[in-house]
């Protein structure tokens, strides 16, 4: 668990009304960057808070760059960079005063980073924080994050009100600079064509537990729609297909694994195979997140294992 | 950092409370002495110029001036953590790596000390005004109620970092605080009128270590000290665990 | 060099820098010896993750495509010849069967998707005596 970025085991956290981390298993390798996906409550923001000490696990334990959540926090700390979700900092000090604020807590601080990224990022440092446009907002929370020098960074919805322009370059900083040099990224987002682009790793969070969690390129090699016209729709030995919508004579399947072999079984059956073809991030975290067969009321999908290549 | 945050935080209050409390004591002073020039009721007041001094160390200082430093012990600390939670930085503040304890001491280190400083300066001015309008200097000593005060400063500025800590609001904190000071000292009078038993208070503290400070009260309190030391660091300890099991 | 990938088609980005590489070799656009750029330089321009871009150098240098110095450039390696003929075909052979499958899907018959490939293979053959045109001019 120690080569592990970030390990944790049935982690669970229980608000009065609502169980927001329900026995979540996660694992990120060192140096890739892991997208963190999940709708909105289905316990994401609940499961950083708990990795940054934030909030006390109501049960289950985890470590971070291999120290232990809670007892080691502040040593997690120093090598961990977080931008959160609200991006809130200090209204009255300026950009330049922030620096000087955070800086001083971090020995693997460097001001070179500062100026270039100050520079590229197009950052007013010298305005006061409460009057910054929402983007300018979000820059400034990234540049303290990236001049920190850490090991891991912890990115909540890093692309809050940034123009395109300016994102790509933040995305070219982070690839250049950051995961080049063995850190690891840890992002929390919904855009997800900017996670599909950049993520290593994906883990999919719902209702409080990993649905998914698998190497990006492996889920996509697996999961295919599968679309065929035939009359009998329901498939017997494939537990990794399911029916998803149904015209007359077309049926159209979600296949998590082994598609080939799905489509050979269905040809076997009669059915006439139109089309296998390879789902985006979008559609596979819409179909994995809209559990309800609409066939099958009642079908809830299971949790999904992908076979990814070992850790080297 | 974080001191120099907290005082930047706090810079305006200081200054203006800088130049206010030292001003007010002065003022109080002129009023007291400075304005008898009159020798016949100078005499009526104090007989000699020692004991003007004393009766105007205990009056301006013992009991204006720790009343005043008592309310901006109170507005200081409704300016600390309890604030963070209430602007949503104290998400930012909290990850810095830093133990839970760091701020909480740090911030009230630094808040004490500006109450010190005010309160010294005040006192200072005092001592300075005295020695003007009365002509000399019969003793040193009086400087030394800045102590007293301090630490009356001390628990009212702690007791308002618990309640903005409990209250996850500066201002909810300082309504707090407030009515907390507010039955804190006049619960003390009302109940030794009309059961004649003696609350310990902490303006009563203040008055009686300045009074003992320029020789008008004979006996020192020592309790109270002990008491109100105890007192002044026990908010800043709870205020410690009170945050090290919060969630943010 | 100029890749172009897409992450939001179906397939994994390495397996598209895999085929893009590929397709400039057995275009000629890519000689024996020419240098490729460096994995951090490539991830850095297509804004992709360095580990990407890294397995799919590594995949590629497995099957003897490209070659790295150790702690240098990588660079289009020579032809393989180092694979056995038998090896060879065998790499092949799941390709095949794609083409296979899917044109008896396509409901083509086998003469059409014999047809279909011996045209790839002469605009393959065209493409590469062009960039080798490009390549003698250029000289």
């Amino acid at each position: 668990m120690s080569d592990m970025a970030i390990w944790t085991e049935k982690l669970v956290k229980t608000y009065p009304d609502v169980r927001a981390v329900d026995g979540l298993n996660l694992n990120v390798p060192r140096g890739v960057v892991y997208g963190f996906l999940g709708r909105n409550g289905a316990g994401k923001s609940s499961t950083i808070r708990i990795l940054l000490g934030l909030a006390r696990p109501t049960e289950g334990h985890g470590t971070v760059l291999g120290f232990p959540i809670g007892r080691e926090q502040v040593a997690i700390l120093e090598r961990t960079a977080y931008v959160s979700e609200s991006k809130t900092l200090y209204g009255n000090l300026t950009p330049r005063e922030l620096v000087r604020f955070t800086r001083g807590f971090y020995p693997t601080w460097s001001d070179q980073a500062v100026r270039k990224y100050s520079q590229l990022l197009e950052i007013p440092m010298d305005r006061h924080f409460s009057k910054l446009s929402q983007g300018n907002r979000t820059k400034v929370c990234l540049l303290l994050a990236l001049s920190q020098g850490a090991d891991l960074l912890i990115l909540d919805e890093p692309a809050t009100g940034l123009d395109p322009v300016v994102l790509d370059e933040f995305l070219r900083i982070l690839v250049q600079d950051v995961v080049s040099d063995g850190k690891t990224v840890f992002i929390s987002s919904h855009q997800l064509s900017d996670v599909e682009q950049i993520a290593d790793w994906v883990g999919l969070i719902d209702h409080g537990r990993l649905l998914l969690e698998a190497r990006l390129d492996d889920i996509k090699s697996e999961f295919r729609w599968v679309t065929a016209a035939g009359d009998d729709p329901t498939q017997t030995s494939f537990p990794q297909a399911m029916l998803v919508a149904s015209e007359g004579n077309f049926h159209k399947y979600l296949v998590k694994s082994g598609a080939e072999a799905f489509a050979a079984q269905l040809s076997r059956q009669g059915a006439t195979i139109a089309e296998i073809s390879p789902m985006s991030l979008r559609e596979i975290f819409l179909a994995l997140v809209r559990k309800e067969d609409p066939c099958t009321p009642g079908n809830v999908g299971a949790t999904v294992a992908v076979a990814s290549l070992p850790i080297s | 950092m974080y001191a120099w945050k907290c005082w930047r935080d706090s810079r305006g209050r200081v200054i203006t409370y800088l130049i206010a409390l030292p001003v007010i004591c002065v003022f109080f002073t002129y009023i007291n002495i400075g304005f008898n020039k009159n020798q016949a009721l100078a005499r009526t007041f104090a007989p000699d110029v020692a004991h003007a001094w004393a009766n105007n160390c205990a009056f301006v200082l013992g009991s204006c001036a720790s009343l005043f430093t008592l309310i901006w012990a109170l507005f200081l600390g409704a300016s600390s953590l309890g604030e963070e939670f209430k602007e949503k930085t104290a998400e930012f503040l909290l990850v810095r790596p830093r133990p839970r304890s760091y701020w909480v001491w740090m911030g009230w280190s630094v808040g004490v000390g500006e109450i010190s400083v005010t309160v010294f300066a005040a006192v200072a001015a005092t001592f300075g005004a005295l020695a003007c309008f009365t002509g000399h200097v019969p003793s040193w000593r009086p400087l030394a109620i800045a102590l007293p005060l301090a630490l009356g400063g001390a628990v009212i500025y702690g007791m308002t970092c618990f309640m903005t800590i409990v209250a996850r609001s500066g201002r909810e904190g300082l309504s707090y605080g407030l009515g907390i000071l507010v039955i804190h000292l006049v619960l003390p009078i009302a109940v030794s009128y009309y059961w004649k038993v003696d609350v310990p208070s902490v303006l009563g503290f203040m008055i009686g270590a300045s009074k003992w400070i320029v020789g008008i009260a004979r006996d020192f309190p020592f309790g109270s000290l002990v008491l109100w030391t105890a007192v002044a660091l026990v908010f800043p300890f709870a205020s410690q665990l009170l945050l090290q099991r919060a969630d943010v | 060099m100029l890749l172009h990938v897409n992450p939001a088609s179906g397939v994994p980005t390495y397996l598209q820098i895999e085929t893009q590489v590929k397709h400039y070799i057995a275009a000629g656009a890519l000689t024996p010896g020419d240098a490729l750029p460096s994995v951090r330089q490539l991830a850095s321009d297509l804004r992709i993750s360095t580990n990407t871009v890294a397995r799919a150098y590594q995949d590629l240098e497995r099957d003897g495509i490209l070659r790295t110095i150790p702690g240098g450039r990588t660079y289009v390696g020579e032809n393989p010849g180092s694979f056995l003929k038998a090896e060879r075909v065998r790499r092949l052979r799941p390709y095949a069967r794609q083409i296979a499958v899917e044109g008896t899907q396509l409901r083509l018959d086998p003469r059409e998707i014999m047809q279909l490939v011996q045209q790839e293979l002469e605009a393959l053959e065209e493409e590469h005596e062009r960039y080798g045109n490009l390549d003698r001019k250029a000289r």
